[in-house]
């Protein structure tokens, strides 16, 4: 939370804050270096553990096993290929959620009538699992590209959708009061107060959403995929090849933490004038 | 102070009654203000008081043409006010600042609604915020400014537009004794540099004594004026000067009784 603050302070001009840019920096690279030390320790376990025998090297192989098998993977085109199937299933279907989960949820969230309309609707189709809706999507769109595209679209909607009807609602009203009063247009009151207030929410429907996302791709292609991380994983498990299982697992969640990391820095930077 | 214009007043509500529709749960509607007449002249210090629920806030609404009346006008400078403008500036009890803008981009979003020329822009959003003494804190967030701040930079961005009149709706509610007090003198200091036409609404009677220049009493259910007060002290008196005088602990015993529903007509007027 403070950092939060301190940072906001870093707008001001320099005057203002003669002493607070050093204890910026020192704080936020002590939160660096701690977190980083929490990751260094999850790994020193990966290798320690199985090394020692407290862990089944055959069923959990040792980091630098898996590092191995990475490495031979990145070498072979193996780990581009899959990366980059998994990646063209998943980079269009967010794009399209967002493109139509943000205006959508822009549209509903001003008006009161059409949101106790569909409200209810709205609940029971987001509470369809997109796993559940797996076959159908295949029944509908075939085992190829699109099906799966289509199905971590149906996974990143609801959370972009929701996130933006709920950040309209939650728009103080005393704020549309005084733009009001100012003379903003119809059209002014939406972009210049109800879309900024409502940027912290929508940003937030997009991270679960691309959380959402990534869990129902790799589902989809355990399932039924050619190529992909999900397959890959799936894959190297029944050919017994358990350090090529878990370099999947892993470049899976390299994926995972960096695009949350880089949504994280995009919200942060956008809603910086945010206290807490 | 007053450059009295005999053609209009500045600003005039003329016979307005404002009722609401009944809501779900009730059956008729609720007459908020009846015929209720009221003006402003030019460089008017008037403050409107009144018990919670009596109107306040819907008559300000009214004349900062966020409603509209159910009968009668609001007319500034003789024409009728058919929304909002920039002629009138709001500043609300709650202070109202965008918190994604800082201090001079929330008075700059009020300078290009009211449609003023973009490169006066910054040039205007500082000197307002110098008028209220916050140059310094120009680019903080309202939520690194304290509630008097923020208040200082809600009435910088409405003196920004140079209005014709400015609203305010117990402005000041929200603050800390210290800050109020602090407030209250720099908006009477204000009031004497610039002349300026100002509504203050308030519920508490020594604010009102202190602030105004001439004082509206209203009255509740429904709201109507009970009488209107020209205070004796002079336009340059400061806020001790006035709280000191011999008029002052008369004047806030009548305006209560006036505001005590049953006692109001046997008290008698205040000579
Ligand atoms: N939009 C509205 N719909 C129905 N009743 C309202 C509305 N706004 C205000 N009222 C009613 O009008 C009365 C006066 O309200 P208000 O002007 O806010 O009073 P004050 O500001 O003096 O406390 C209250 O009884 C309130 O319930
Ligand atoms: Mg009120």
């Amino acid at each position: 939370m403070n950092t939060t603050t301190y940072n906001n302070v870093s707008e001001a001009p320099v005057l203002l804050r003669p002493n607070k840019r050093f204890g910026i920096e020192f704080t936020a690279s002590r939160k660096t270096l701690r977190g980083a030390f929490g990751i260094s320790i999850l790994l020193i376990l990966w290798q320690v553990l199985p090394t020692v025998g407290v862990l089944d090297p055959l069923f959990v192989p040792p980091l630098s096993h898996v590092l191995t098998a990475l490495a031979q993977m990145a070498h072979n085109g193996q780990l581009w290929l899959h990366t980059s199937s998994s990646l063209s299933r998943v980079l269009p279907g967010l794009g399209f959620a967002l493109l139509v989960g943000i205006p959508a949820g822009l549209f509903v969230g001003t008006s009161q009538t059409l949101r106790e309309t569909i409200g209810p609707a709205l609940e029971i189709l987001r509470n369809t699992s997109a796993l559940a809706l797996l076959p159908v999507f295949t029944l509908l769109l075939g085992i190829g590209q699109s099906s799966k595209i289509a199905m971590v679209f149906y996974a990143a909607i609801w959370p972009i959708f929701l996130g933006t009807i709920n950040g309209v609602q939650s728009v103080d009203p005393l704020w549309i009061k005084a733009g009001r009063a100012m003379g903003l247009t119809q059209q002014g009151l939406f972009t210049r107060v109800i879309l900024p207030a409502s940027l912290p929410s929508i940003f937030t429907g997009i991270r679960l959403a691309s959380a959402a996302a990534l869990l129902v791709l790799v589902a989809a292609e355990m399932v039924g995929a050619r190529a992909g991380l999900g397959y890959l994983v799936n894959a190297a498990q029944l050919d017994f090849d358990i350090p090529q299982m878990y370099a999947a697992i892993f470049v899976l969640s390299v994926i995972g933490g960096g695009v949350n990391f880089l949504l994280q820095r995009v919200e942060h930077h956008l809603t910086r004038w945010k206290s807490a | 102070m007053s450059t009295v214009n005999l053609a209009h007043p500045k600003l005039r509500f003329d016979a307005i009654t404002k009722s609401f529709p009944p809501s779900a749960k009730e059956t008729c509607s609720t007459i908020v203000l009846d015929d209720l007449n009221l003006s402003l002249e030019a460089g008017d210090f008037l403050v409107v008081v009144g018990p919670s629920g009596s109107g306040k806030s819907t008559l300000l609404d009214l004349a900062a043409g966020l409603s509209a009346p159910t009968h009668g006008k609001v007319l500034l400078d003789g024409s009728s006010v058919s929304g909002p403008g920039p002629d009138r500036s709001v500043v609300f009890q709650n202070y109202a600042l965008f918190p994604w803008k800082s201090a001079r981009d929330n008075i700059i979003l009020a300078l290009d609604a009211a449609g003023i020329d973009r490169r006066e822009h910054t040039a205007k959003a500082d000197q307002a915020l110098n008028l209220v003494g916050l140059q310094q804190s120009a680019d903080r967030y309202p939520h690194q400014l304290s509630g008097g701040m923020k208040q200082r930079v809600a009435i910088a961005r409405a003196l920004s537009v140079e209005p014709k009149v400015l609203l305010m709706d117990e402005p000041f509610g929200a603050l800390d004794a210290q800050s109020r007090e602090t407030l209250q003198i720099e908006l009477r200091s204000l009031w004497q540099r610039t002349g300026m036409t100002i509504m203050f609404i308030t519920h508490d009677i020594d604010e009102a004594l202190l602030l105004g220049q001439r004082i509206a009493i209203l009255g509740t259910s429904p709201g109507r004026v009970v009488d209107i007060l020209d205070l004796p002290f002079a336009a340059d008196s400061n806020i001790d000067t006035i709280r000191a005088s011999a008029d002052y602990a008369a004047l806030r015993q009548y305006i209560r009784a006036s505001l005590t529903p049953r006692n109001a007509l046997h008290n008698g007027g205040l000579s």
